[in-house]
């Protein structure tokens, strides 16, 4: 039977190619035509959850890592396990938790403790443990997802056993291994009886924090494997042929014999980890415009445990989990807990050594470079599934397989009449492949967003991909008919699509240098970073040059790149020359953190030209391998570069009350303010004059020449006084980056281009936080209300930082930089009302005055309540 | 210039209009941006003494608002401890350009003489102005006895 009877393919989707690695392959779906066709709603609700809408209290321990994957250069991590409680359906969070950190370990032993009120059906737990990172965005080292159905619950008498999971990737490009410790289970009803009775705080709260209450689960699961700890310095590898084998990064050698535990203590690396810490802890901050997108929805990717209710609330398989852990712990052994399957495609030299740049750089789970980004948005559009297809081969005679609407696989007893999770072959109940379920596809954010336009129909494609069918005119297309519906979508992004398939072209364009060395080597000291880098960059004459492949080494470091020393390279050379500390560039308001040209460059720096056109190089650098500068620009910058004139809107965006005053000027009549037109500059304390015209100090401001007096205004302020400068940096970077390849983007784009988006980092504002009134940081309001900013998207954590502080942006070096009206100041929270009253907010001093509310749900409700009804909201200039 | 011409104006306007409530202005003569004077509040508990404030002025004047500081300590719910305060009519989104400075100051006195504990700085201050008043005025009036500097003849007047 043809599968277009059921799946008409219209124009403008390639046809269905026939591979077997999807759960809905459409040659499945055409064998069971005929129930596929009759289905009607209702018939097959097995998604349909059980009316159970009664809150549970969860019980988690985090108790270990194992044999964890090595990201830290100096061969150990800092892992943390950061835990979400998430929607099953979309993924949204509802509860954030993160463990401590543990130094250079690839062992942590956590020991902590939460509780999570969940609601089994609905909820899941999504365990990551990431590498803490000073430097770069934390790593990522693999995560492990728990549905709640089905897990032990607590009783007197009854041990329940730790469980161990085996870690799993997001993407595919995650480098995961090792296994997570951890034990869960209910707590039984009579205590959520007498909480519900006794404890409003927790009631409401949704969860609370208990720190480790034992050290020692009574039983270690049976499953326990034994763990050989590697020194620091020590990498575990594979070669080609699988065979493990042990490189000493510092002494640079191999051996195949596991190296024996050396008793260096832990804190052998305390030079290296001071390094670390004296660089800036903001490198994490910058992501590119698609990683977002894949934190977003990463959860959703590998879903591996399984356990459904049935329509009725009959549990299908009661030990559906434990069936589920018993294959991963199956498959970890197979693994042998080391290496991985992205291991592939590294050679080892004659010295031992693995060159694995361009894999490393590949598969940075970080997602910094453009190349990233497109990655991510490809594995958006046709996720691959890592569970293997099921397939209808070997089921028993009068057996059938189907997919229910959530896109599990369920069989048929065509005999029996009945329908089953179990696949009749293994016993085993099928997996939830969340990653090709429609509802949790990384657009699910519209898919709770009402229904298609009449006459729309949505289909998976059998690449996985979703695609839209308009019945009305007979058509397909990629893009949810929805989309352009911006009730549902919200407010055009201006980028997002466009930006994508601009940085597709602009990549496309760049070509490859020819008749070059392979690659150029820059040597620089950490310490002269800036210096040295002039140096190097402005003595090359031949452009081409620059574009060939970045080896960057660091003196007195052990020369061995690991794929990320460029990326660490232009992010330390970005702190430098754009530091107002130098001179050559300067915050545009007192108030905000975006950086401008100084106009008084000169005054510090007798090159400062050759300074430009050297920066304009290395951000022409920075666009031509990928890379981002730490830093961001006031919009008339950006427009500068495109050679787009700049309007009085472009001040709103750089300095508000600069902006009102000229917008006051435009709606009255400015002619009693006195004002002549000629402008006042100050640089180091002098104070000097600038006229805007000749003889502009004669002639008075009045109603009739005040659109001119603006226009003047925004000319000088923006253009005139750093048009030197600015032709010096176009000159650098117009010479990797053609004018008219940069033309293609608009001024936001640029801005994506050059300095992806701001991440703002949590652990940096809540320690350059100060307390007030009774509040302290251990105070369980303020515990609550970090633990709400963990759980707000980024762009909830900006709108949060901009009530309170008056801007969106962080200041270059970190929270501890903030500005209030009157000089530095610290973000600040008080004490203050009572939990009737909105939190509020006083920008000139940074400073929010938080009631003291009575549980972790309120104030979420009150906080959100008070940023979104607080005015204005400019998104993120 | 633009900042300097329009400061030395009002300057010389606030000068000759000899303001009861705000005396001893004092302008370095290097510096037209930073002014220091004696404000003298009506309303007790303030009106036993004087409280210095200093006003700075941005070079981008008037285009930007100008910045107020207490010089003299002050037990007032919406001064915080380090002399800073929260004015209105100089905030970033209520600011005009045609605002003179004579106005900046008759509302900070206006704020002094009459405090809003709806918009604390110091919440426990407003919290005791609010719940004890009496206490409240004994406190103040102690505090700007210890610190306040004295009223000069001319001022004296006041009640």
């Amino acid at each position: 039977m043809p599968h277009t009877l059921t799946y008409p393919m219209y124009a403008g989707v390639e046809s269905p190619q026939r591979t077997r690695s999807y759960t809905w392959n459409s040659q499945h779906r055409s064998a069971s035509r005929i129930l596929q066709a009759n289905r009607r709603p209702g018939r097959f609700s097995l998604t349909e959850p059980v009316r159970d809408e009664a809150t549970h209290k969860l019980r988690l321990k985090v108790i270990a890592g194992h044999q964890l994957a090595k990201k830290d250069i100096f061969g150990a991590s800092d892992p943390y396990v950061r835990v979400d409680l998430n929607t099953i359906n979309g993924d949204q969070i509802i509860d954030s938790a993160l463990t401590k950190t543990k130094k250079k370990t690839l062992n942590p032993v956590w020991e902590e403790e939460f509780i999570f009120r969940v609601k089994p059906v609905e909820h899941k737990l999504v365990l990551q443990v990431f590498d803490e990172n000073r430097l770069t965005r934390d790593d990522f080292l693999g995560m492990v997802e728990l549905t709640l159905i089905n897990l032990p619950k607590e009783q007197e008498g009854r041990t329940i056993p730790v469980r161990r999971y085996l870690l799993r990737p997001r993407s595919q490009r995650s480098r995961v291994k090792g296994t997570l410790e951890v034990y869960h289970a209910y707590i039984s009803d009579s205590s959520i009886v007498d909480n519900d009775n006794g404890d409003t705080a927790s009631d409401s709260g949704g969860w609370e924090m208990v720190q480790s209450t034992n050290n020692s689960p009574e039983e270690q699961s049976a499953d326990v494997m034994f763990i050989r700890h590697l020194p620091p310095g020590w990498e575990e590898r594979q070669d080609a042929n699988g065979r493990t084998y042990y490189v000493n990064h510092i002494a640079r050698f191999t051996q195949w014999e596991h190296p024996a535990e050396s008793t260096t203590s832990p804190s052998g690396n305390m030079t290296v980890e001071r390094n670390f810490n004296t660089a800036v802890t903001e490198f994490q901050r910058r992501f590119h415009i698609s990683a977002d997108e894949e934190n977003r929805h990463r959860s959703s990717i590998n879903q591996q445990f399984c356990a459904c209710v049935c329509k009725d609330g009959e549990v299908l398989r009661e030990e559906g989990e434990d069936s589920d852990a018993r294959d991963n712990e199956i498959e970890s052994h197979r693994e042998g807990g080391s290496g991985s399957s992205s291991d592939s495609g590294r050679s080892v030299d004659q010295h031992g050594y693995i060159s694995e740049y361009e894999d490393q750089l590949q598969s940075d789970d970080s997602v910094d470079s453009p190349a990233g980004s497109r990655r991510s948005s490809e594995q958006i559009e046709s996720p691959k599934p890592v569970v293997p297809a099921p397939s209808d081969e070997g089921l028993p005679p009068g057996w059938g397989m189907q997919i229910a609407p959530n896109g599990r696989v369920f069989f048929i007893d065509h005999t029996a009449r009945t329908t089953t999770w179990i696949d009749p072959r293994t016993g085993r109940p099928s997996s939830i492949p969340n990653h090709v379920a429609p509802s949790t596809t990384p657009r699910s954010d519209l898919d709770q967003l009402g229904p298609l336009p009449e006459g729309w129909e949505e289909r998976v494609h059998t690449d996985g991909r979703i695609f839209f069918i308009d019945h009305n005119t007979r058509t397909t297309q990629w893009e949810d008919p929805r989309m352009s519906n911006p009730q549902i979508a919200g407010p055009a992004v201006p980028y997002s699509r466009d930006y994508k398939r601009k940085y597709e072209y602009l990549k496309s364009q760049l070509r490859k240098p020819s008749n070059v060395p392979n690659k150029f080597e820059i040597k620089v000291g950490r310490n002269n970073i800036l210096e040295d880098s002039y140096r190097i960059i402005s003595s090359v004459n031949r452009v081409e040059i620059l574009k060939t492949k970045l080896w960057v080494e660091f003196e007195g470091e052990v020369g061995l790149d690991y794929g990320g020393l460029a990326r660490e390279w232009f992010f330390l050379l970005s702190k430098e020359m754009f530091n107002p500390y130098y001179g050559l560039f300067e915050y545009s308001a007192t108030d905000n953190y975006t950086l401008q040209i100084n106009p008084f460059s000169g005054v510090c720096n007798e090159e400062h030209l050759n300074y430009f056109k050297f920066i304009g190089r290395i951000a022409g650098m920075a666009v031509y391998h990928g890379k981002l500068l730490d830093a961001f620009f006031i919009r008339p910058f950006y427009k500068m570069m495109l050679s787009k004139s700049i309007d009085l809107k472009d001040m709103e965006s750089v300095d508000s009350e600069y902006y009102n005053s000229l917008l006051w000027i435009k709606e009255n009549d400015p002619s009693e303010l006195e004002l002549t037109f000629c402008v006042d500059e100050e640089s180091f304390g002098h104070t000097s004059q600038r006229e805007l015209k000749p003889d502009g100090a004669n002639i008075p401001l009045t109603d009739e020449n005040k659109d001119e007096y603006i226009a003047l205004v925004i000319q000088w302020r923006f253009v005139s006084r750093v048009q030197e400068q600015m032709n010096a940096f176009l000159e650098g970077f117009n010479a990797l980056i053609p004018p008219t390849l940069v033309k293609i983007f608009d001024e936001h784009e640029l801005e994506l281009l050059m300095c992806g988006i701001q991440h703002i980092d949590v652990r940096d504002w809540k320690q350059n936080t100060l307390y007030k009134g009774d509040y302290h940081a251990n105070h369980i309001v303020v515990q609550w209300f970090w633990r709400v900013v963990l759980s707000f998207s980024n762009e909830m954590r900006s709108r949060l930082l901009q009530f309170v502080t008056g801007t969106s942006r962080v200041p270059m070096n970190g929270f501890k930089e903030l500005y209030g009206s009157n000089g530095p100041q610290l973000f600040t929270i008080e004490k203050w009302g009572t939990p009737e009253n909105y939190p509020r907010a006083h920008t000139c001093f940074n400073r929010i005055d938080l009631p003291p509310y009575e549980s972790y749900q309120q104030l979420r409700e009150k906080l959100i309540k008070a940023i979104e009804g607080s005015q204005g909201f400019a998104g993120v200039d | 210039m633009a900042a300097t011409r329009r400061l030395q104006k009002e300057l010389g306007d606030l000068r000759a209009s000899a303001m009861k409530n705000f005396t001893n202005i004092q302008v370095d003569e290097s510096n037209i941006l930073t002014w220091q004077g004696l404000i003298l509040p009506d309303n007790p508990p303030y009106n036993k003494g004087a409280f210095r404030i200093e006003i700075n002025f941005p070079a981008e004047y008037p285009f930007k608002p100008p910045k107020i500081n207490f010089k003299t300590k002050i037990y007032h719910p919406n001064v915080d401890e380090k002399g800073q305060v929260c004015l209105p009519i100089i905030s970033a989104e209520n600011w005009k350009p045609a605002t003179k400075t004579d106005q900046v100051v008759q509302a900070l006195i206006a704020l002094v003489n009459d405090p809003e504990p709806e918009h604390p700085l110091r919440a426990d201050l407003a919290e005791e102005f609010l719940k004890d008043r009496k206490k409240f005025l004994k406190n103040a009036e102690e505090f700007t006895k210890k610190h306040a500097e004295k009223r000069r003849e001319s001022s004296s007047s006041n009640e």
